[in-house]
């Protein structure tokens, strides 16, 4: 399983972006492996259907699962049709470390 | 004048399977074409003849009026018999539907989670496994709990110039003097 965080920096211990589709980071967690890559968003500064083109890629790297503090109005529908998981964390002090460790332990 | 739009409608299931067909020693399925089944259609479908549900809370389920359902529901029943006299294939595609998960709340990690794979239910928290889990109403809306929308993205400084307090508006953030765009995308 393929998860993808949002993340405001390239750590585990930045904090989750508070715009999925805008965050600074995406990370890309495989449950199998345990392996993390840290991508930079490439969507960042667009102008316009960042929501849409952050979706396009998740669906592209075959991610099952996305984990943000906030998402868009109209991404949730896209997710539902391809049948991708969405998380949200509330908590504005949660870091990208503390994701992965509740997944590591749901593992084990 | 260009005609009205119509109302998306909500489809809580893709079907198992993209193509219907006849077994293929029975019939030529070479140069046949396709019935085209739209997935709101299978889903009025569904609702009524294989959930038994009335028109009315169907036409609930779909966000949609009763007469529209009823039209919906009358051009899949016409669809599904023209493919059966006929001896055609059906196959499933697009239509005006959208599909829409149901939330559902972890209180052990404090996570929200929606969950598409309907009509299975969760049995426990994608992200830590627990098993309280709690299905949340339908009107629930994400964004409605905490203003982060207003936050710099780089920073998360709240405060920032520009014009308008909307959305899709320009910003600069006091703390670290970067320019963001305040958007729902």
């Amino acid at each position: 399983m393929k998860i993808a965080i949002a993340s405001t920096g390239n750590e585990t211990k930045s904090r989750l972006s508070p715009v999925f589709s805008r965050c600074n980071t995406f990370v890309f967690f495989d449950s199998e492996t345990h392996a993390l890559e840290f991508f930079p968003n490439p969507f960042k500064n667009a102008g316009n259907e960042a929501g849409n083109l952050a979706m396009q890629l998740m669906v592209s790297r075959g991610v099952d699962m996305v984990v943000g503090m906030r998402f868009g109005q109209k991404i949730k529908q896209g997710f539902d049709s391809r049948k991708i998981c969405m998380v949200i964390y509330k908590d504005p002090q949660m870091e990208v470390g503390d994701v992965v460790r509740l997944l590591n332990k749901r593992k084990v | 004048m260009s005609p009205r739009l119509k109302i998306p409608r909500k489809v809580e299931t893709l079907p198992p399977v993209r193509v219907f067909a006849p077994a293929p020693s029975l019939a030529q399925t070479e140069g046949v074409k396709p019935v085209l089944v739209f997935f709101e259609e299978l889903e009025a479908f569904r609702l009524c003849d294989y959930d038994g549900l009335t028109q009315q809370q169907a036409s609930e389920r779909m966000g949609v009026s009763r007469p529209t359902f009823t039209r919906i529901y009358s051009s899949s029943l016409r669809k599904i018999a023209t493919a059966i006299v006929e001896g055609r294939p059906f196959e499933f595609m697009g239509g005006s539907g959208y599909f829409n998960s149901d939330w559902h709340h972890c209180s052990e990690c404090g996570g929200f989670f929606s969950f598409p794979l309907k009509p299975q239910e969760p049995t426990a928290c994608p992200v830590c496994g627990s098993v309280h889990i709690s299905r949340l109403e339908d009107t629930f809306n994400p964004d409605e709990e905490g203003d982060y929308i207003n936050s710099c993205p780089y920073c998360g400084c709240p405060s920032g110039e520009g014009k308008g307090r909307k959305a899709h508006s320009r910003r600069k953030c006091k703390n670290c003097g970067r320019i963001y765009i305040t958007t729902s995308d």
